[in-house]
C-alpha cells in the first residue's frame, strides 16, 4: 500500500459519484449514504414514496461498480424459498434428483423492494444472508458472493395490509436512509432526461475487487479520543434507563439503540471521512452519520408519539446535549 | 517521532504561545475590571466609615486582583493535546488531534494522516486565526469601573477627613516610637559602654592594688575603689529606672494609637509633638508647641523651653536639667545627676528630684488630656510621668509663697578632675545636700513669669494661637 494506490482509490470513489448522477437527478445525499454503506459492508433501508429512483439508484450502482444486481418485488404471498431459493427436481443422466436453483439473493446488489408488504417468515429469509452472508437451505449453507449488499425499501405511505419490520430486522439494517421529493428543476431534469434524447449512460469504474480494498483500507483510518468519546456519549446518550441517558432520551425514548449502532457509526463515519478525502475522523462525520445510523433503532414512547417527535427531532437534540465545546 | 511529528509539533506551540499571550491580556483586563470595582466598593464604604490610607487600600486591591487574575490564566494554560483540539476548530476538522494521539503510531494511515495534518496546518494563518481582539464589552466595563472607582474616591465626607485626621496621629506617633527605639537602642549601648568602662577600671584597679605597698595605701585604694563603684552602680540603676520610664512612655503612646483609631483623643491641627533627644553636653531644646518631650538626654544638660499646654522629658541622666514651661502641665522625669530645676508656670508643676540634686516643684502624676479637634485651640493629650525619685517639695498651702529654685552649676564648678588615677579631692553634686533658692511671693513670681512670657510674644517665638493661649491663661490667673 502506498499514497500513489490511495491517490488512485480516491479517485476512482469520485468517479463512482459522477457517474452515478449521470443516471440519478439530485440525491446528491442518497448517493453518498449509498456508498458509504458499501464502503462499511452494511445493508440499507430506503424509505420513499413510490418513483424516486430507488431501483434506478441501485441499478445505476451495480453497472458503475459493476456488480451483480437482482431485485426482488416483495409480496404478501412471496415465500422465503423465493427468496433464497429452493431445491428443485432435474432430470440428468442416471435420474432425476435434487438441484437446488439459487434465488435472486444470490447478487451483489439486492433490491428487496416494499420488504414491509411480505411475510415476516419471509423478511427473516432475508436476516440470515444480511447478516451472516450466507444462505442455508436443508443441511446445507451458501456462502454469497462478495461484495453484498441489501438495498431494503418501504413505503411510509400505505400500511395497510403491511408487516412493519421487527426492531431485531431493522438492526441488521446499517442504515435508514429517507428519499425525499426532488425539487421543482430536478423534476425538469429527470423529465429531460428520461424523455429527452439518448444521454451518457454511466460507465464501469470501480470493480468488487476495489471495493473489497477500499474497506480494508477505510477500516484502518485512525479516530481520535475525544471523537470516540463522542460517538460513544451519543449511543449511550439514547438510553434513558442508564446514568449516560440525555434529558431528551429520558423523556421521549422507550428503548435506545444497541451496540450495534456504535460500531455502524464508527464504521460508516470512517467511510466518510475516507470519501472526503481526509485520513481521520472527525466530529462532523459522526454527527453526519448519527441520523441515518439511529434513527430506524430508537423506539418512541407514546409521549413523543403524542407531541410529535421524530426520531430525527430526538437525534438532533441529542447531539446539541452532547456537543463537544 | 518522525519529522513531520516534529513539525506538528511546533505548530503546536506556536498555537499555544497565541492562546497564552491572548489570555493574559483577557486576564488582565478581567483583573483591572475586578480591581476597580474592588476599589469602588472600598471607596464607598470609606464615605460612612474611615479607613485610614484609603488610597494605598485601593491601589493594594487593583494590584491583588491583577496578579490573581494572571495567576488563574497560567493555571487555564492549555496542554499541547488541548491545544490540537483548539487549533481543529480553525477547519481542521480534528487533523492536529488525530495526529497528536497517534503521534508514536507507525503505521501506514497514522504516517498519511500526519502528512495531510501538516499539509492543511501549514495552509493556515494563525496569527491571523488567534489574533486578540478586544472584547469591546469587557472594555465598556472597565471604562464604567473606573469612572466609578474615580468618583467615589474624589467625593469629600465626614468620615474622610476623620481618617486624615487619624492619619496624622498615626504618623507622629509612629515617629515618636521611632525616637523612643533610638534612644532605648542608645542607652543600651551606653550600658555596654559603660560596663566596658568598668571592666576597664576594675582592671586598672587590678593593677594599682598590685603597686600597693602598706596597709595604709590599701586602706586609702580600697575606700576609692568602693566610692567609684557605688557611683557606677547607682548610675546604672539611674539608667534602668529611665528605661522603664521610657517603657512606660511607650505603653502611653500605645494607647494614645488606639484612641486615636477609636477616633478619640483627636489631636489639634496646630498641635505639635515634638520628641527632642539629645546626647552629649550642653545641649538644649526649644520648642513651641503643645506638646514636648525630651527623651533621653544623657550627660549633659537638658534645657526645653516650651510655651505650651503639655511637656515631658525623660531620662536625662549626669546634668542639669532645666525646664522652663509655661503651661498648664509640666513634669520632669528621670533626672539624676546633678540639679533638676523647673521653673514652671501653670495650673500643675513637677519637678523630679534627682539623688542628691536640688528641686522645686511638687505634683508628679500621669495625666492624659483629653484632645479637642478644633483646629487652632493648640491642646491635645499628652502624657506626664512624674518622677519616682526626688524629694518632692510641696508648694505652701495657702499658695501665697512659692519656692523658686536657683541653679548650682555644672562639673566645671567641681573641684577636682574626675576619673583619675591616684588621690585626688573630689566633690561630686551627686553626693552633695546643697539646697540653693528662696521663697517668693506668689504674685512676685507670677509676674516674673509673666513678664518673660509676654516678652517672648513680643519677640513673636510663639505662634499665634500659642500667644492667645498664654495671654488667655494669665489673665486667668491674676482674676
Amino acid at each position: 500500500m502506498n499514497e500513489q494506490m490511495i491517490k488512485e482509490v480516491k479517485e476512482k470513489l469520485e468517479m463512482v459519484q459522477k457517474e452515478i448522477k449521470k443516471a440519478i437527478v439530485g440525491q446528491t445525499e442518497v448517493i453518498e449514504q449509498v456508498l458509504i454503506a458499501m464502503l462499511a459492508d452494511g445493508n440499507v433501508l430506503l424509505e420513499s414514496v413510490p418513483g424516486l429512483g430507488k431501483t434506478q439508484l441501485v441499478k445505476t450502482f451495480s453497472k458503475v461498480m459493476n456488480m451483480e444486481f437482482s431485485r426482488i418485488q416483495f409480496t404478501p404471498d412471496l415465500m422465503p424459498g423465493d427468496v433464497t431459493g429452493t431445491n428443485l427436481i432435474v432430470q440428468e443422466e442416471g435420474g432425476y434428483h435434487f438441484k437446488f436453483q439459487k434465488g435472486p439473493i444470490f447478487a451483489n446488489l439486492v433490491l428487496a423492494d416494499e420488504i414491509n408488504r411480505a411475510t415476516p417468515k419471509t423478511q427473516s429469509a432475508l436476516l440470515e444472508a444480511m447478516q451472516e452472508k450466507t444462505v442455508t437451505t436443508g443441511t446445507t449453507t451458501y456462502k454469497l458472493e462478495e461484495p453484498f449488499m441489501v438495498l431494503a425499501t418501504q413505503n411510509p405511505i400505505e400500511n395497510e395490509g403491511t408487516y412493519p419490520l421487527p426492531e431485531a430486522q431493522l438492526d441488521r439494517f446499517l442504515m435508514k436512509i429517507l428519499i425525499s421529493f426532488p425539487t421543482k428543476e430536478q423534476l425538469r431534469q429527470i423529465v429531460e432526461l428520461t424523455m429527452g434524447q439518448a444521454v451518457d449512460t454511466p460507465q464501469m469504474v470501480m470493480t468488487k475487487e476495489d471495493i473489497k480494498e477500499i474497506r480494508d483500507m477505510m477500516l484502518q483510518l485512525p479516530v481520535a479520543d475525544s471523537v470516540m468519546e463522542y460517538a460513544m456519549s451519543i449511543v449511550a446518550g439514547t438510553h434513558p434507563e442508564i446514568e449516560d441517558g440525555a434529558e431528551v432520551a429520558k423523556k421521549y425514548i422507550l428503548c435506545g439503540s444497541s451496540p450495534r449502532s456504535a460500531q455502524a457509526l464508527i464504521k460508516t463515519a470512517k467511510a466518510r471521512a475516507f470519501l472526503k478525502g481526509r485520513y481521520n475522523v472527525a466530529f462532523e462525520d459522526i454527527e453526519a452519520m448519527a441520523y441515518p445510523v439511529l434513527r430506524h433503532r430508537l423506539l418512541l414512547n407514546f409521549e413523543a408519539i403524542s407531541e410529535g417527535i421524530t426520531p430525527e427531532i430526538v437525534i438532533q437534540r441529542l447531539l446539541e446535549e452532547k456537543r463537544v465545546v | 517521532m518522525s519529522l513531520e511529528m516534529k513539525e506538528l509539533i511546533k505548530i503546536i506551540d506556536t498555537i499555544r504561545r497565541r492562546l497564552w499571550r491572548n489570555a493574559f491580556f483577557t486576564n488582565l483586563l478581567k483583573g483591572m475590571i475586578a480591581g476597580s470595582f474592588a476599589g469602588f466598593f472600598l471607596n464607598c464604604v470609606a464615605l460612612f466609615y474611615p479607613i485610614l490610607w484609603q488610597g494605598k487600600k485601593v491601589i493594594f486591591l487593583f494590584l491583588c486582583s491583577e496578579i490573581v487574575c494572571l495567576v488563574y490564566g497560567i493555571f487555564q494554560l492549555p496542554n499541547r493535546k488541548k491545544t490540537a483540539q483548539i487549533g481543529d476548530s480553525s477547519g481542521l476538522k480534528e487533523r492536529l488531534t488525530t495526529a497528536y494521539e497517534n503521534r508514536e503510531k507507525d503505521d501506514f494511515f497514522s504516517h498519511l494522516q500526519r502528512l495531510d495534518a501538516l499539509e492543511k496546518s501549514q495552509q493556515v494563518d494563525w496569527k491571523k486565526e488567534l489574533c486578540f481582539s478586544y472584547p469591546k464589552k469587557q472594555i465598556y466595563i472597565l471604562v464604567v469601573a473606573c469612572l466609578l472607582c474615580g468618583i467615589s474616591y474624589g467625593l469629600p465626607s465626614k468620615a474622610k477627613e476623620q481618617a486624615i485626621e487619624q492619619q496624622e496621629v498615626v504618623k507622629e506617633v509612629t515617629k515618636i516610637k521611632q525616637e523612643i527605639q533610638k534612644v532605648k537602642e542608645q542607652l543600651q549601648k551606653q550600658k555596654d559602654e559603660e560596663l566596658e568602662k568598668v571592666v576597664e577600671e576594675l582592671i586598672q584597679t587590678q593593677k594599682e592594688l598590685k603597686e600597693v605597698k602598706n596597709k595604709k595605701e590599701l586602706e586609702k585604694e580600697k575606700q576609692r575603689l568602693l566610692k567609684k563603684l557605688e557611683q557606677k552602680s547607682g548610675l546604672l540603676k539611674e539608667k534602668e529606672e529611665a528605661k522603664q520610664q521610657i517603657k512606660q512612655l511607650e505603653e502611653g503612646l500605645k494607647s494614645k494609637e488606639e484612641t486615636s483609631e477609636n477616633g478619640e483623643g483627636e489631636t489639634a491641627d496646630s498641635a505639635n509633638q515634638n520628641g527632642d533627644r539629645t546626647t552629649g553636653e550642653g545641649s538644649g531644646t526649644s520648642s513651641t508647641g503643645s506638646q514636648n518631650g525630651n527623651i533621653g538626654t544623657t550627660n549633659g544638660n537638658s534645657h526645653s523651653s516650651s510655651s505650651g499646654n503639655q511637656n515631658s522629658s525623660i531620662g536625662s541622666t549626669d546634668g542639669n536639667n532645666q525646664n522652663s514651661n509655661s503651661g498648664s502641665q509640666n513634669s520632669n522625669t528621670g533626672s539624676t545627676k546633678g540639679n533638676n530645676q523647673s521653673s514652671n508656670t501653670g495650673s500643675q508643676n513637677g519637678a523630679n528630684q534627682s539623688n542628691g540634686g536640688s528641686g522645686s516643684g511638687s505634683g508628679q502624676g500621669q495625666g492624659q488630656g483629653q484632645g479637642s479637634s478644633n483646629k487652632g485651640s493648640g491642646s491635645g493629650s499628652g502624657w506626664n510621668y512624674g518622677g519616682k525619685y526626688g524629694e518632692e517639695e510641696e508648694a505652701k498651702q495657702d499658695g501665697s509663697m512659692i519656692w523658686v529654685p536657683k541653679s548650682v552649676g555644672d562639673d566645671k564648678e567641681l573641684t577636682g578632675k574626675a576619673n583619675e588615677n591616684g588621690s585626688s579631692n573630689k566633690e561630686s553634686v551627686l553626693q552633695s545636700e546643697i539646697q540653693t533658692g528662696s521663697h517668693k511671693e506668689y504674685e512676685e513670681v507670677l509676674g516674673e513669669y509673666q513678664d518673660e512670657a509676654y516678652k517672648k510674644i513680643d519677640k513673636k517665638q510663639y505662634s499665634s494661637q500659642a500667644n492667645q493661649l498664654i495671654k488667655k491663661y494669665f489673665e486667668q490667673l491674676n482674676e
